[in-house]
């Protein structure tokens, strides 16, 4: 989506028809808007949203018609306004008209009527067409949910970095990077799968039927399960948030701020050690199942190799003579010493019997890779040793040091529940409480995922019975194919989910540090887990401590996210000629209304020069106050198109009644 | 893993399967495609139903 024209006609404080034209220049993508508080920044993000999603942000949100307009209107007389965005998506060019109409009553009110759409596009051979459903159509170029990414309040971005942003994230991820679609392609199939399993079911014997019976009642308790797991999951969720909430109130108490911060920083180093330690036992898992073999065949190596070495000794293995230079012999009828060999004869029969004590070819190929591989087991079986005794040390070292940090956490505890002031003692036992509760909560979550677990299996396994009983009849059949083919499909697209996934993971946790690292003075580090929840950290000797950022910090940090993932979907667009059917990718423009609000000017100035590389194209609002010399230095090589929010008031303008704005191209003072 | 590599993977993936359910697949993709834009896709397995009766007989 690249946006050509935006028209303002009597929307809010937008005087007449007014006209931006946003820049499309590749180098020069910039457009920028320039104007104070109050002259109509954030009405023009509101006017994107709300021509195309019926929605906007804006205060009095009824009050649509500019009031200059209202009031210079005879009573009875009709008024409209109207927001129409022009834009460009993928060859297609789209005319987006929202409009509201208006009747002046004759106490002045305006009597409005509801707000309409239209949509018009001309596709790639020059036709025009008029979708039925136009927002439909808007919903599939920018999905509502991704909206507020694209067309942000600088000032309010900040929130996904905060964990109430995880789920928006995490939506936003899904649907741009193609996962979404994945994954409701594989909950459906799953869902159809089981209607044709009961097709099959109801046409088949009475084995079939029991059979069914059994796996809709495993299919009932797992779904109780899986509530009672949500509930549970919901409790965890609210435990968290109040453990972070009682956790920030003791840092915020000068009484509890220092012991606070380390135990902060404590927790921080206990959830690495406890990660480091389920990786040290997988690793031991993993080397014990995969080659734990070693540990107990002592004894059959070394009677494989006193046989190998005895036959060796007799020379029965290898053989000095070889069974093809015998059969050479034979087959010339020559001996070596010269002799004809006549089957029949007394030589023949002696060369012969030598055939006999020489040895296959299999054999010896046999005898040299059975010694190779006694060889290899001999080597491993130390390796073996001494891998173990070393993740078993890393392990008891783990553990040792998890103590230590539980240990001096437990005393900060001890002591911030026995301080004198009552507040900071109250909070201090609240906040064992809820850890207590929170083990508990969590220890329920793992016992109910185990009883889903043990139930699928025993699902599985009705469901393979069911499989191997013979159809009754077509029907049946049918209905077993049928149902074959959903599996296979929904299979697929799980393992594609899987690999797409990961690569997104990576894609992602790779631009957005890149991004980051631009950005931000200080040297931190941005990392976003299989949640797509993002964390920075600062790295302390071997730990990596959470950051606490500043408003201007998470700020810049969500700006990152949001350069990162429009910088793939423009990636993925660029390189797929054949476009994937669940990943096409697309440029998107990014909208910002004071990105710069909560900067600093260091950090004012870097963003100002990432952000002509965050997207293919960026429209930014900003007041003068914003504008400072050092962002102008960063953007203005890149700055395509200038507007001036031109504000009237009749506080500091007499000649005008009401206060409305105009839009003047180019930077007015 | 990078673009090539997960293009060659899901490329695999989708010829291990049957001509039938390579056919499956790419509608049931498309159709979910055409209700991406909603967020509880009505009518969803009532399409998803009718591809799959089209293309397994």
């Amino acid at each position: 989506m690249i946006l050509d024209v935006l028209t303002l006609h009597n929307f809010r404080q937008y005087y007449g028809t007014q006209k931006i034209y946003f820049s499309q220049d590749k180098i020069r993508n910039i457009t920028v808007i320039h104007g104070e508080n109050g002259s109509g920044k954030t009405a023009l993000l509101g006017a994107l949203g709300w021509c195309l999603f019926g929605e906007s942000n804006l205060p009095d949100k009824e009050d649509i018609i500019c009031e200059r307009a209202a009031a210079e209107a005879a009573p009875g007389a009709e008024l409209e306004a109207y927001i129409k965005v022009q834009f460009k998506d993928d060859a297609k060019s789209y005319f987006v008209t929202r409009r509201v109409r208006a009747r002046k009553r004759n106490n002045g009110e305006l009597e409005y009527s509801p707000a309409t759409m239209e949509l018009e596009y001309i596709d790639e051979t020059g036709e025009t067409k008029a979708p039925k459903n136009p927002q439909d159509t808007i919903d599939q170029i920018i999905p509502a949910d991704l909206r507020s990414y694209f067309f942000f309040d600088g000032e309010r971005i900040d929130n996904l970095t905060k964990k109430e942003g995880v789920k928006d994230i995490r939506k936003a991820i899904k649907i741009m990077m193609g996962l979404e679609i994945l994954e409701r392609g594989e909950k459906h199939l799953e869902q159809l799968r089981k209607t044709f399993r009961d097709e099959s079911v109801r046409s088949g014997s009475t084995q079939a039927q029991d059979l069914g019976k059994d796996i809709r009642d495993l299919e009932s308790q797992i779904t109780a399960k899986d509530s009672e797991r949500d509930n549970l999951l919901k409790n965890g969720e609210a435990l968290d948030n109040t453990l972070t909430q009682v956790r920030d109130q003791l840092r915020s108490l000068e009484d509890s701020r220092e012991a606070q911060t380390r135990k902060d920083e404590l927790l921080a180093i206990e959830q690495q050690i406890k990660g480091k330690i389920t990786e040290v036992r997988k690793k031991l898992r993993t080397s014990a199942s995969k080659r734990g073999y070693l540990a107990f065949c002592a004894d059959l190596i070394e009677s494989t190799r006193t046989t190998l070495n005895d036959k060796r000794e007799k020379n029965e293995i290898p053989s000095g003579l070889k069974q093809q230079f015998v059969d050479d012999l034979l087959d010339r009828g020559e001996c070596i010493c010269g002799t004809t060999l006549t089957p029949g004869t007394g030589a023949h029969d002696c060369v012969s019997a030598w055939r006999k004590r020489a040895s296959s070819k299999e054999l010896e190929d046999a005898f040299i890779e059975l010694t190779g591989d006694v060889k290899v087991l001999e080597q491993d079986r130390p390796r073996l040793f001494e891998e173990l005794q070393r993740l078993q040390g890393e392990k008891v070292a783990f553990h040792q040091s998890l103590k230590e940090t539980q240990e001096e956490l437990s005393q900060l505890k001890a002591q911030l529940e026995g301080r004198d002031v009552e507040e900071v003692a109250a909070l201090a036992r609240r906040e064992r409480e809820l850890e207590d509760l929170r083990r508990d909560t969590y220890q329920a979550i793992g016992r109910v995922q185990g009883e889903m677990d043990s139930l699928e299996t025993h699902k599985k396994k009705k469901e393979g019975a069911l499989k191997d009983l013979k159809a009754q009849d077509a029907k049946a059949e049918l209905a077993r194919r049928r149902m074959t083919s959903c599996e296979n499909v929904k299979n697929t697209i799980g393992s594609i989910l899987e690999v797409q996934s990961a690569y997104v993971q990576d894609r992602l946790q790779e631009k957005i540090s890149d991004v980051y690292s631009k950005m931000l003075r200080k040297g931190y580090e941005v990392v976003i887990d299989e949640n797509y929840m993002l964390s920075v950290f600062k790295v302390m000797g071997e730990h990596r401590l959470p950051v606490r950022m500043s408003q201007g910090e998470r700020q810049i940090t969500s700006l990152a996210f949001i350069g990162a993932l429009v910088d793939i979907a423009r990636e993925q667009y660029e390189r797929e000629k054949e476009r994937s059917v669940y990943f096409k990718g697309g440029y998107y423009p990014i909208v910002m209304d004071s990105p710069f609000g909560q900067l600093d000017e260091d950090h004012q100035e870097r963003i100002a020069s990432g952000i002509p590389g965050l997207a293919q194209q960026i429209i930014v609002m900003v007041s003068s106050s914003q504008w400072s010399e050092s962002v102008a230095k960063g953007m203005q090589p890149f700055v395509g198109r200038e507007y001036t929010l031109d504000y009237k008031s009749p506080e500091v303008d007499r000649s005008t009644q009401f206060e409305y704005t105009a839009v003047k191209e180019g930077k007015h003072a | 893993m990078n673009a090539d590599e997960i293009k060659v993977k899901v490329r695999e993936l989708l010829q291990q399967l049957s001509k039938d359910d390579q056919t499956l697949f790419a509608k049931a993709i498309r159709a979910e495609q055409d209700k991406l834009h909603m967020g509880n896709p009505y009518g969803i397995i009532d399409d998803l139903e009718a591809i799959v009766r089209g293309v397994v007989k």
